[in-house]
């Protein structure tokens, strides 16, 4: 596993990983076992050390001792704080009292208490260590206290003085300096672990790497690559055979490559196929493509060449393809169809080839296909071709026949010709055709037979009449062809007849239709013309010319030409028209003048029509010009004769206004001066009533009084009478009306009326303002409420009810009330001044009043109508135009 | 490849990684003489006031050794006098005065024999003297007071422990010393002629720091300032207890020792960063004289650099810390 994982990791990775890993184990164990050694070492060192200083101590304490010096004494053993490490310095006298120590507190105790407040173990080992009997030096590591150095002199005469030293700084210094040693070294060791793996990358891992790149790239098919490694060593060797090996696959490779590009630019398709069912394909060449397939589309699992071979090929193939297994022969030819990648069918020729075992079980095919589709289609063609000559020679309407250019004998004819003729093929072939052509036809045919003979041309074409065996003629064109050899000689002449007898005979009849056409012109005077646009071709009819007066041999008929003899007055107009005609407007042209400088003055009218093409642009215009002078005199009569007979309608309707003018004035004036003496009457009757009402008895009362009610109503029918003219004479005052207002303003004109009757009113009018003469519409309301309540006096109660609407046309007040009604029959009747459905006695009035609305309405150009059904009231509708 | 020396890469990360274990750490070695004026840090010291893994309170014989170890970096710190800091400073050691740790006010004396009453008797004499610029500069201003010349006298240089024994022993006639010395020569009868309540601030004593420990080690400079500041405080608080602590180490009796502190006056870091902070300093405008003389004597040859010595910063931090322990 471990093994596997190393070599997972590739040299230059491992090599260095190694190398680090080999370096930072040294140090590590360098570092351990110098840490081992230390504390033994510091601990020899400082016996050492603590030995010569208590040594010097001793002897100059000795001197101070001899001295008697007791201060310095004290100054020496104070002084020995100066030493690194030393923490407790006691002079201790022979009854075990401390005599001069480093930390004053402890003089002149017995040691046991000096010390008693420093820590448990600095009292063990001191005590320990003043137990021993004072000879020399002695140096003391205590167990349980490693940082920790004892050590003890005698001094001279009884003295002794015991130091401790605290070890944990010169250890830590030790450590200290073996750590930067270590990290030196480890540095070291590391660095020249780095150097080594430079080293080693230089020389090996970085050419190894190059060596690995140019493998894989080879590998991935890349063969142009070297490994371009030099030297001697074992990397230059393989790198040196790789690239051999390399070199040579190239070159193998770019045989191959020609070989396949030779095959691929061919239209030759190599292929191997696995002898198993339906053939699958092992290998096929790239030309393929050529068939719209890949090779990775053939090549892959599941594909088999035999879906590919049309279904009727299937069988043959199978069955040639046994036998080739089946047989010695080695190879054998295939042709069959293959569908090719866009679904489409060709034909392809195959020589296949078998691959043998050693038992002789055919394991492979392989061969060469190649696409014959062109020379199959070719094949076809042909056989097409002749099938079609065979039908054309067969083809029942056109004569053919091939002579011989040598004896004119016809040598083969077909049905047709025969038919033409009126010969049996056989007799036909006893003759030559210049035996059965009309004799006036024969040198015009000859004629042509030498050209093809002598000039050498193709072939010529003429009209020619046959006598046929029962001797009638029979009219034809003929086409002649000649057939000739590799020598340029004419082998044989081909000819192609048909019968044109019914053309010919409906050639005369269109022309003895013209020709009546023609005649039709001439007895109507109507010439007629052609144009058109995109050829620009113009045609006139003869009798066009004729009617022009123009010579048909020298003038071209063109416009121009036809303007030239347009009176020049009336050519503006026709130049206009013609313009219009080319854009496909046709516009009606009042007859014109024919121009007197050519003959006697006409009067001609042109008619025109368009066509268009698809594009609906005008394609061609034809027209017909016809002369109207004789229509055209009668005409002005006519026109005289018109104005004559509207002058003296004008005349008689002004002689009528003015009659009717009079009538009116007469009317107003007959009104009105009727009045003065009805005045007259009426006044003298009311005195006569008043003053002389004693003399008279009953009867002579209620005569007089049936005198003043005639009176009165005579009073008001004048009253109307004159209304009814004045409304004719008033000018009209258009202003904005508010209708609500104005039937509200119209109603309280009838107050007291509504009091007396106890009518029920009801106003439904939209807001509503029309532009109209207000005192004409208020007359009209007047009129119709009035009516309204009288005829509805009965009802009980009355009802009145005035209402409106309006749209976008119009505006529509109406009036209507549950009175008496009346028959729609005598609707137009109601109308009419001075008619009357009721007796006077009834409804009192004078027949005047829906004459002046209707008048009125008519003035302000709206109308009324009624609505009405006896016994259930009326509806008077008013429409205003808006 | 690349993982190769990925591999490597961690490898050296590792290795170097096991090769930074914590630097051994020594406590700043601070020494003082015998002088009782520095008595406070050896209180700090006993009492615990100082971590003594941070700092260690080291008792030496004489100035003399103190300045020895300083020159040669078993000291990082000391307690000197002045003059002896600016002729070491002078010297070339590189070192600042971080403190002011007190003045003596009669605790340096010159203490003779019972037979010499006036100072003028010292003409011919031989006066025992500490090889170091304190002792310089008492005898200067003895000589001066006396109205003799260094020519009037003999000199015996001899370390300041040594000195008791040699006035006993008759080999000097005087000596220039100071507490507990002075004291307890005067308890033996010799006389003081001459002490330094004649020549008023003039011997003061600082803390002086190497300029390398300050610069590495600028915490357990604090710390021991720290701990002068509480061993002043201890002491003023307690000034018995302290004597029956310190005495042995003087050896002196308790009420002597209380006695000789009356010859000395403490300063406190509040004090000691006033007299150090400024351009001149206080203690430098205080002292230029003392510089004068240190020219005169020789012992220097051009005047201080007191911009360069003194450095309140240390005192100041010390103090802000212990205010903000308060």
């Amino acid at each position: 596993m471990r093994g596997r994982l190393f070599a997972a990791l590739p040299a230059h990775i491992l090599a260095p990983l190694l190398l680090a890993a080999f370096a930072l184990s040294t140090a590590a164990l360098n570092f351990f076992m110098q840490l081992s050694d230390l504390r033994d070492e510091v601990l020899t060192e400082q016996r050492g050390r603590i030995t010569e200083i208590l040594n010097t101590e001793e002897s100059r304490l000795e001197v101070q001792f001899g001295l008697g010096n007791a201060l310095e004494i004290k100054r020496l053993v104070t002084s020995l704080g100066l030493r690194t490490g030393i923490t407790h310095a006691l002079l201790v006298n022979s009854e075990g009292t401390v005599v001069a120590a480093m930390s004053r507190t402890q003089i002149g105790w017995p040691l046991t208490e000096a010390i008693a407040s420093e820590p448990l173990e600095v009292q063990t080992g001191i005590l320990e260590i003043a137990t021993y009997d004072p000879q020399g030096i002695r140096t003391v590591a205590p167990e349980g206290d490693d940082d920790c150095l004892l050590a003890q002199v005698a001094v001279f005469p009884d003295h002794k003085l015991i130091v401790r030293v605290n070890l944990a700084p010169s250890l830590a210094a030790r450590a200290a300096g073996t750590r930067h040693e270590i990290i030196r070294e480890t540095l070291m060791i590391i660095l020249g672990a780095a150097l080594l793996g430079t080293l080693l990358h230089v020389l090996w891992f970085r050419r190894a790497a190059q060596l690995t790149a140019a493998v894989t790239a080879i590998g991935e098919g890349r063969i142009d690559v070297r490994t371009g490694l030099s030297g001697r060593d074992e990397l230059a060797r393989i790198g040196l055979a790789v690239d051999r090996m390399a070199a040579d696959v190239e070159a193998r490779q770019a045989k191959l490559q020609r070989l396949s590009d030779l095959i691929n630019r061919s239209p030759v398709v190599a292929v191997e196929w696995r002898n198993a069912p339906g053939w699958p394909v092992s290998f096929i060449s790239e030309s393929v493509g050529q068939w719209g397939y890949t090779t990775e589309e053939l090549l892959a699992e599941g594909v088999r060449f035999a879906d590919l071979i049309h279904p009727a090929d299937l069988a043959k193939v199978e069955s040639t393809a046994a036998g080739h297994v089946a047989d010695e022969r080695d190879d054998r030819r295939y042709e069959y169809r293959l569908r090719t990648a866009g679904g489409d069918w060709i034909w392809v020729e195959g020589r296949a080839w078998l691959s043998r075992e050693a038992d002789g079980a055919v394991t492979r095919f392989y061969g060469v296909l190649v696409d014959i589709t062109a020379r199959k289609r070719a094949d076809e063609a042909l056989r097409e071709q002749a099938d079609l000559l065979r039908l054309f020679y067969d083809l029942p309407f056109i004569g053919m026949g091939i002579s011989s250019p040598v004896t004119h004998q016809w040598l083969k004819t077909n049905t047709r010709l025969c038919e033409i003729l009126g010969y049996s093929c056989a007799e036909l072939t006893e003759k030559t055709w210049v035996d059965i052509t009309h004799p006036d036809d024969v040198d015009r045919d000859l004629a042509g037979f030498e050209r093809v003979i002598r000039d050498k041309i193709d072939g010529y074409q003429i009209e020619k009449r046959f006598v046929r065996k029962d001797g009638t003629v029979v009219f034809t064109t003929l086409d002649v062809r000649a057939v000739r050899r590799g020598d340029g000689e004419v082998d044989y002449l081909l000819a192609t007849v048909q019968d044109i007898s019914e053309h010919k005979r409906i050639e005369l009849d269109l022309k003895q239709q013209k020709e009546r056409l023609e005649r039709a012109e001439a007895h109507a005077k109507l010439g007629s013309w052609e144009f058109e646009l995109d050829t620009q071709r113009v045609w006139w009819s003869p009798q066009l010319y004729v009617l022009l007066g123009a010579d048909s041999t020298r003038e071209r008929p063109t416009f121009d030409t036809f303007l030239e003899f347009v009176h020049p007055a009336d050519r503006s107009r026709v130049v206009a028209a013609f313009h219009e005609l080319l854009h496909g407007r046709i516009v009606d042209v009042e007859p014109f003048r024919s121009n007197p400088d050519h003959n006697a003055l006409h009067w001609w009218f042109s008619s025109v029509s368009v066509e268009n093409n698809r594009d609906g642009a005008p394609r061609k215009v034809s027209g017909t010009l016809l002369d109207v002078t004789a229509l055209k005199h009668g005409e002005d009569a006519l026109r005289r004769l018109n104005a004559d007979l509207e002058t003296r309608v004008a005349e008689r309707t002004q002689q009528l206004e003015d009659a009717n003018r009079e009538l009116e004035s007469f009317s107003y004036a007959v009104s009105h001066d009727l009045k003065g003496p009805l005045r007259g009457i009426d006044g003298y009757s009311q005195i006569l009533l008043e003053d002389h009402r004693e003399q008279l008895d009953d009867e002579g009362r209620r005569l007089l009084a049936n005198i003043r009610r005639g009176v009165a109503q005579m009073h008001e029918l004048i009253e109307d009478l004159l209304a009814y003219s004045r409304i004719e004479r008033r000018p009209l005052d258009s202003s904005i009306v508010a209708v609500p207002e104005l039937v509200h303003e119209v109603l309280d004109g009838f107050a007291h009326e509504l009091a007396a009757t106890g009518a029920d009113v009801k106003v439904q009018i939209p807001p509503l303002e029309l532009s109209l003469d207000r005192n004409g519409l208020a007359l009209v309301l007047r009129n119709l409420i009035g009516n309204a309540l009288k005829f509805s006096s009965n009802a009980a109660p009355p009802r009145v009810e005035i209402g409106g609407d309006l749209d976008d046309y119009r505006a529509r007040v109406w009036v209507r009330d549950n009175g008496i009604g009346f028959d729609m029959k005598y609707h137009d009747r109601i109308f009419e001044i001075f008619q009357r459905l009721h007796r006077i006695e009834e409804y009192p009035g004078t027949g005047v009043g829906l004459a002046l609305v209707r008048k009125a309405m008519q003035r302000m150009r709206g109308s009324v109508w009624a609505e009405s059904e006896p016994g259930r009231g009326s509806t008077f509708f008013l429409e205003f135009p808006r | 490849m690349r993982k190769g020396w990925l591999a490597v890469a961690v490898g050296i990360v590792l290795v170097v990684l096991a090769g930074c274990g914590k630097p051994v750490a020594y406590p700043l070695m601070v020494g003082v003489n015998p002088w009782i004026g520095y008595d406070p840090l050896v209180l700090a010291r006993e009492r615990r006031l100082i971590d003594p893994t941070q700092v260690k309170v080291v008792e030496l014989s004489s100035s003399s050794q103190i300045v020895r170890n300083l020159h040669n970096g078993v000291l990082d710190a000391a307690a000197l006098t002045l003059d002896e800091a600016l002729r070491l400073a002078h010297e070339g050691a590189a070192i600042h005065i971080v403190a002011v740790l007190g003045v003596s006010a009669g605790g340096d004396a010159v203490v003779v024999r019972p037979t010499i009453t006036k100072l003028s008797q010292l003409k011919g004499k031989r006066i025992g003297v500490e090889q170091s610029a304190g002792g310089a500069v008492v005898l200067a201003r003895l000589l001066q007071a006396a109205g003799l010349s260094h020519d009037d006298v003999s000199l015996l240089r001899i370390e300041a422990s040594l000195q008791e024994g040699a006035l006993r022993a008759g080999w000097i006639d005087a000596v220039i010393t100071f507490e507990p010395t002075k004291s307890r020569l005067q308890a033996e009868g010799y006389k003081v002629l001459f002490d330094s309540t004649q020549m008023p601030d003039e011997l003061v004593e600082v803390m002086v720091v190497r300029a390398s420990a300050l610069a590495e080690r600028p915490d357990d400079v604090i710390a021991l300032l720290m701990g002068w500041e509480r061993g002043v405080e201890a002491m003023r608080a307690a000034p018995a207890a302290a004597a029956g602590l310190l005495a042995r180490g003087a050896n002196l009796d308790p009420e002597a020792y209380l006695a000789s502190l009356q010859g000395l006056k403490f300063e406190t870091l509040e004090r000691s960063t006033w007299l150090l902070a400024g351009n001149p300093a206080p203690l430098a405008k205080q002292h230029h004289g003392l510089g004068r003389l240190l020219l005169q004597l020789g012992l220097i040859n051009r005047p201080p650099d007191w911009s360069a010595l003194l450095t309140p910063q240390p005192a100041l931090q010390a103090l802000l810390q212990l205010e903000a322990q308060r």
